[in-house]
C-alpha cells in the first residue's frame, strides 16, 4: 500500500514537474533576458555619456530639428545630439564624400525610405539596425502595428520605419468646390476642372512622384499613362513649391491641388484653410513613412550614442515627441494619434497601396521617360 | 695664349633672380592650386554618371543629354534676353545716381545715397515676396486697387511675366552696380571735366564725353560682372518664372542638383555655356583695355568737386526719390509687413497679423551660434577677402610675372559654377588633399574660403578697375625714394583703394551671411550659419520666418556700418 503511494507520489510530481518546466523555464529565461537587456542598457547608457554625444543627420526643417534635440535632451542631458538637415540628394553627396576621405561622422540617419535605398545601401554605410535595439518595449513586436518591426527593405531589414501615414492626393476651395465633386480619382478629369488645377511636379521625388506611382500601381501603365496625359491637359499649373500651390487653393486661385505636399498640416495648423480628400473613393490612396524611416551607420564613431538615441526615438517618449512635432502616425501601438490630423490617419476599409517597400521606392524607366515626355520643362 | 683662354673663358651664370618675386610667385602658384583644383575635380567628375555611393562609370553621357534637351534653346534664349534688359537698364540707372552723388550738386545726396546702398542689403527673395503681395494679377494689392478704383475687368500687372522678373531686378542690380561704381566716380579728377566745361559742354556732354569714357575701365566691369550675375540669377526666376513657364539655364541647372539622385554631370556640363560667355567676355574686356591709359589718380593733386545742376538740382532729385520710393521703400514696407502677417500678403486668414515669427526666430536654440558663425564668416571673408582681391589685382596690373593672365583668367572662373557646385568643388578637394587639410573641414574658415572664392570674380574685378585708375608714378616715386614694393602697396596703393576695398568688403560680408548654396557641402552642425537656418525655415514652409532673418541681417549689417563709420570709415575719411 505505502509502496503505491509512493509511486503515484512520484509519478504525480514527475507529471508535475514535466508539465511545469516551460512555464519555470519561460520565468527563468524571462528573467535572466531582463537582466540582460538591464545589463546591455546600462552599458550602452555608461559609454555613450563617455562618447558624450551622438551625431544624427535627416531632413531639412526646424519642425524635426527641434523635435528630437530638445527632447532627447530632456531625457538624456548628459549625451549632446548634434543634428543636421539637408536633403537625400545633398546627404548622399556629402557623407560619400566624407567616407572616401575615411571620416566618420555620422552615427543615425532619419530620412525617407528612398534615401537609404537609393543611397545609403548602395553606399554600403548602413549596419543592421535590429542589433542596436536593446529596450523591450522598442524590439516586441506587439509594441508596434501588424505586430512587426516595419522595414522598407524587407530582406536586408537596414532601414526601420517607424511611422506610415496616408498620403492626401487632393486638397480644394471649399467655397468655390464641393467634396462630392472630387471624391473620386476620375471625377479630377471632369472638363468643369479644365485650368483649374495645381498639379504637384511628379518628376522630382516628394509628394508629386508618390501619388504618381501610386496611379501607376493601380491603374496599370496603360490607364496611368491615359489619367497622366489628361490630368496635364486639365492642369493650370504645373509647380514645384508645396507651400505656394497649397495657399493658390486657400486664396481660390486654384480650386483644386493635386497631390499636395505634406506642409499643408503646418499651413493647416496657422490657419489655411481648405477641405480634403484624404483617398478617393475608387482607387484609395497610399502609405507614406514621410521622413519616418531610421538608419544606422556603420563605422559610426558614437555606437553607443547612436544605441541610446535609437532606443530613445523608437520607444514611446521618442515616437510620441516625433510624432506630436512632425504631426505623423507612429507605428507604435502606444502612441495616441490625437494630435495628428484625421486626413493622415489611415482608415479601415481603404485601399492603400503601401509604396514605400524598396522594390516600389521608385518609378520604372518606362515610367520617367513618360512622364518627362509630358511634364518635363 | 693664356690671356686668351681667360678672355674666352665664361663662366656659367645663373639667371638673375629677383628674390622679392619669390614670395609672389608662391602666392600665385597658391592661388593657381586654390582656384584650378576643385574646378578641375569638378570637371573630372562631370564624367562619372554613377549614382552617390556606387562605383565610378565613367562616360559623356550627362554631358550629351544636358544639352540635348530640345528645351535648352529656349531657356538659353530666356537667360540672355532677361541678362541683356537689365544690365542696359541698371547701367543707365547706376552711372546716373553715381555721377548723380558724386559729382554735382543735387539735394538730400546723403539720403539718395543711403537708401541706394539700402537697396543692396534687401533680402532679394523676401523683396520678391513683397512685389507678389502687391503685384500678383488674383490678389496683389496694387492691382486690386487700381481695379477697384478705375473700374479695370482685368489686373493691370503680371509679376509672374518677363517685365515682372526684370522689375524685381532693378532696386537691386542698380543699387550693386551703383555701389560699384561710386568709388570711381570719387576717385577721378574734376580738371578734366572742368577742361570740358571750359570748352562750352554741358552736364550731360561732360558725363557722356568725359566722365563714362574715363571711367571704362569701371563701368566695363561692373557691367561686365552685372552681365554674369544675371546669366546665373536664379532666385527670382524660380519664383516668378516657373509659374508662367518662363525657365532660364539657372533654373534647369537647379533642377539638375536638385534632382534625386543629383545630376550634377549635367549641372557642370550646363555651367560651360557661362564658362564660355565668360571667356569671351574676358577676350574683349583685354581688346578694349589693351594699350589705352585710364589713370585718373596721379602724384599731382586731383579735385573732388561737385557741378551744379543749376535749375535742374530739384527735378533730378524728384527722379531719385521716385526711383528710391518705388523700387524700394515700397517693397520693403510690403516685406516688414509680410514679416508681421501670418501668412505672407494673406488677409484672408482668421488672425492676418502676429509677432509670433519674430519671436520664434529669436527664441530658435540656434540662433545665437549661427549668428556668432555668421559674423565670423562674414568678417573673415570680408576683410581676408578684400585684402587677398587687392593683392591679386595689383599682381595683375602692376607686375610683369609671368602667370599672371592665367591668375587674371582664373580670378574670373568662379562665377562660371553657381555656388553648390563649388561648394561640392571645395568639398571634394578639400577631403581629398591629406590629413593637414582635412582639418579644415567643418570649420568656419572653410565656409571664409568658399566665399572668399565664389566672390572673388566681383572683387578682383572692380578692385582691379580702380587700380587701372591710379597711376604708376605714385609708386615709382616711392621706389625712388628707397621704399620697397610691399611698402609702397600698403602705403601707397592700399589707400588708395580704399574706398573700393570698403565697397566690396560689404558686398563680400552681405553675400557672406546670406548665401546658402555656397557653404551647403561645408558646413556642420557646429558651422550652420544663420542663412542655413532660413534653409531649415523655408523647408517647413515658413518663409515668413526667413523674412525676419533676412530683415535682422539688413539691420544687423547696417549696425555694423555705423559701427564702422563711428570708427571712421566715413566716405569723407575714405576719400582723403
Amino acid at each position: 500500500m505505502r509502496s503505491r503511494l509512493t509511486f503515484a507520489r512520484i509519478g504525480f510530481l514527475l507529471l508535475g514537474s514535466f508539465l511545469l518546466t516551460p512555464f519555470a523555464a519561460k520565468t527563468l529565461f524571462a528573467q535572466a533576458s531582463d537582466q540582460g537587456w538591464q545589463q546591455k542598457w546600462d552599458a550602452a547608457l555608461k559609454q555613450a555619456k563617455t562618447e558624450g554625444k551622438v551625431v544624427v543627420m535627416g531632413p531639412p526643417g526646424d519642425r524635426i530639428r527641434d523635435a528630437i534635440t530638445q527632447n532627447f535632451a530632456k531625457a538624456f542631458p548628459d549625451i549632446g545630439l548634434e543634428f543636421s538637415g539637408a536633403r537625400g540628394g545633398e546627404l548622399a553627396t556629402k557623407i560619400k564624400a566624407e567616407r572616401d576621405a575615411s571620416i566618420y561622422s555620422v552615427d543615425v540617419l532619419i530620412s525617407g525610405t528612398s534615401t537609404a535605398d537609393a543611397y545609403f545601401k548602395p553606399m554600403k554605410a548602413l549596419d543592421p539596425i535590429e542589433p542596436a535595439l536593446i529596450l523591450p518595449e522598442v524590439i516586441n513586436p506587439k509594441s508596434w502595428r501588424d505586430n512587426r518591426l516595419e522595414f522598407s527593405d524587407r530582406d536586408t531589414r537596414m532601414d526601420l520605419v517607424f511611422s506610415t501615414q496616408n498620403n492626401v492626393p487632393l486638397i480644394f476651395n471649399p467655397a468655390q468646390v464641393k467634396a462630392e465633386e472630387v471624391d473620386e480619382l476620375y471625377k479630377v478629369l471632369d472638363p468643369k476642372w479644365k485650368g483649374k488645377i495645381a498639379v504637384q511636379d511628379p518628376i522630382p521625388s516628394g509628394t508629386g512622384n508618390g501619388v504618381f506611382r501610386w496611379l501607376w500601381h493601380v491603374l496599370g501603365p496603360e490607364k496611368a499613362k491615359d489619367f497622366y496625359q489628361k490630368l496635364r491637359a486639365q492642369a493650370g499649373a504645373i509647380d514645384r513649391d508645396q507651400r505656394r500651390q497649397i495657399e493658390w487653393v486657400a486664396q481660390g486661385k486654384y480650386p483644386l491641388n493635386f497631390a499636395p505636399g505634406t506642409v499643408m498640416y503646418q499651413l493647416e495648423k496657422r490657419g489655411l484653410k481648405f477641405g480634403v480628400i484624404p483617398h478617393f473613393k475608387d482607387y484609395g490612396a497610399y502609405l507614406t513613412p514621410g521622413f519616418g524611416s531610421a538608419m544606422l551607420m556603420n563605422q559610426a564613431p558614437h555606437p553607443n550614442g547612436a544605441k541610446v538615441f535609437l532606443n530613445w526615438l523608437l520607444g514611446k517618449e521618442g515616437q510620441t515627441a516625433f510624432s506630436r512635432g512632425m504631426g505623423y502616425v507612429s507605428r507604435r501601438t502606444d502612441v495616441s494619434s490625437d494630435h495628428v490630423p484625421a486626413y493622415w490617419i489611415p482608415k479601415p476599409g481603404v485601399k492603400y497601396w503601401a509604396g514605400y517597400y524598396e522594390e516600389d521606392a521608385k518609378m520604372s524607366p518606362e515610367q520617367v521617360k513618360f512622364l518627362k515626355s509630358i511634364y518635363g520643362r | 695664349m693664356e690671356l686668351t683662354r681667360r678672355s674666352t673663358f665664361r663662366p656659367f651664370q645663373f639667371p638673375k633672380i629677383e628674390w622679392s618675386w619669390i614670395p609672389v610667385s608662391l602666392f600665385v602658384g597658391l592661388l593657381v592650386l586654390l582656384l584650378a583644383y576643385p574646378l578641375a575635380l569638378l570637371l573630372i567628375k562631370s564624367f562619372v554618371i554613377s549614382r552617390p555611393g556606387q562605383a565610378n562609370v565613367w562616360s559623356i553621357r550627362g554631358w550629351v543629354e544636358a544639352f540635348a534637351d530640345p528645351n535648352l534653346a529656349l531657356a538659353i534664349g530666356n537667360t540672355f534676353y532677361l541678362a541683356f534688359v537689365r544690365v542696359v537698364v541698371t547701367t543707365i540707372l547706376a552711372i546716373f545716381f553715381a555721377w548723380l552723388v558724386t559729382r554735382t550738386d543735387v539735394p538730400l545726396k546723403g539720403f539718395i545715397e543711403l537708401t541706394l546702398w539700402l537697396g543692396f542689403f534687401l533680402p532679394l527673395l523676401p523683396m520678391t515676396m513683397g512685389w507678389i503681395m502687391l503685384l500678383d494679377p488674383y490678389n496683389g494689392l496694387i492691382n486690386k486697387g487700381l481695379m477697384t478704383l478705375f473700374g479695370l475687368a482685368k489686373p493691370p500687372f503680371d509679376i509672374y511675366s518677363y517685365s515682372g522678373i526684370i522689375w524685381c531686378h532693378i532696386a537691386f542690380s542698380t543699387s550693386v552696380r551703383f555701389l560699384l561704381l561710386t568709388p570711381a566716380f570719387i576717385a577721378m579728377d574734376a580738371a578734366l571735366e572742368d577742361a570740358a566745361r571750359a570748352s562750352g559742354s554741358n552736364n550731360m556732354g561732360v558725363l557722356m564725353r568725359i566722365t563714362v569714357p574715363i571711367l571704362a575701365p569701371a563701368v566695363l566691369a561692373s557691367t561686365a560682372l552685372g552681365f554674369i550675375r544675371s546669366l546665373e540669377s536664379l532666385e527670382i526666376e524660380m519664383v516668378l518664372g516657373i509659374p508662367a513657364g518662363i525657365y532660364v539655364v539657372p533654373t534647369k541647372i537647379w533642377d539638375y542638383i536638385h534632382w534625386e539622385p543629383p545630376l550634377y554631370e549635367r549641372a557642370t556640363a550646363l555651367c560651360s555655356i557661362f564658362l564660355g560667355f565668360i571667356v569671351l567676355l574676358i577676350w574683349l574686356h583685354r581688346i578694349f583695355l589693351r594699350g589705352k591709359e585710364f589713370t585718373t589718380v596721379s602724384g599731382r593733386s586731383y579735385l573732388v568737386r561737385t557741378f551744379s545742376l543749376g535749375r535742374w538740382r530739384w527735378f533730378a532729385c524728384g527722379i531719385s526719390l521716385l526711383f528710391i520710393g518705388l523700387m524700394i521703400v515700397l517693397p520693403l514696407m510690403a516685406l516688414m509687413a509680410g514679416t508681421f502677417m501670418e501668412f505672407f500678403g494673406n488677409f484672408g486668414t482668421e488672425k492676418v497679423w502676429t509677432v509670433h515669427h519674430w519671436t520664434a526666430v529669436f527664441a530658435d536654440p540656434v540662433f545665437l551660434r549661427a549668428l556668432r558663425n555668421t559674423l565670423v564668416l562674414g568678417l573673415g571673408a570680408g576683410v581676408v577677402g578684400t585684402l587677398l582681391y587687392s593683392l591679386i589685382s595689383y599682381i595683375i596690373v602692376r607686375t610683369g610675372m609671368a602667370g599672371r593672365s592665367v591668375v587674371d583668367i582664373l580670378s574670373w572662373l568662379p562665377w562660371a559654377l553657381p555656388g553648390v557646385l563649388i561648394s561640392l568643388a571645395l568639398l571634394w578637394a578639400v577631403l581629398g588633399s591629406g590629413e593637414y587639410v582635412k582639418l579644415l573641414y567643418g570649420t568656419v574658415a572653410l565656409l571664409v574660403l568658399a566665399i572668399i572664392i565664389k566672390e572673388m570674380p566681383l572683387g578682383t574685378q572692380i578692385i582691379k578697375a580702380s587700380t587701372l585708375q591710379i597711376s604708376n608714378e605714385l609708386e615709382e616715386a616711392s621706389s625712388t625714394a628707397g621704399a620697397s614694393r610691399l611698402i609702397g602697396f600698403l602705403r601707397i596703393m592700399l589707400p588708395l583703394l580704399r574706398p573700393s576695398m570698403v565697397a566690396v568688403g560689404i558686398i563680400v560680408f552681405i553675400s557672406a551671411a546670406r548665401d546658402i548654396p555656397t557653404v551647403i557641402f561645408l558646413a556642420t552642425n557646429q558651422s550652420r550659419t544663420l542663412s542655413l537656418l532660413m534653409l531649415d525655415y523655408i523647408a517647413d514652409a515658413n518663409q515668413e520666418k526667413a523674412a525676419v532673418l533676412g530683415v535682422f541681417l539688413v539691420l544687423l549689417i547696417f549696425a555694423l556700418l555705423f559701427i564702422g563709420w563711428l570708427l571712421g570709415l566715413r566716405r569723407s575719411v575714405v576719400r582723403s
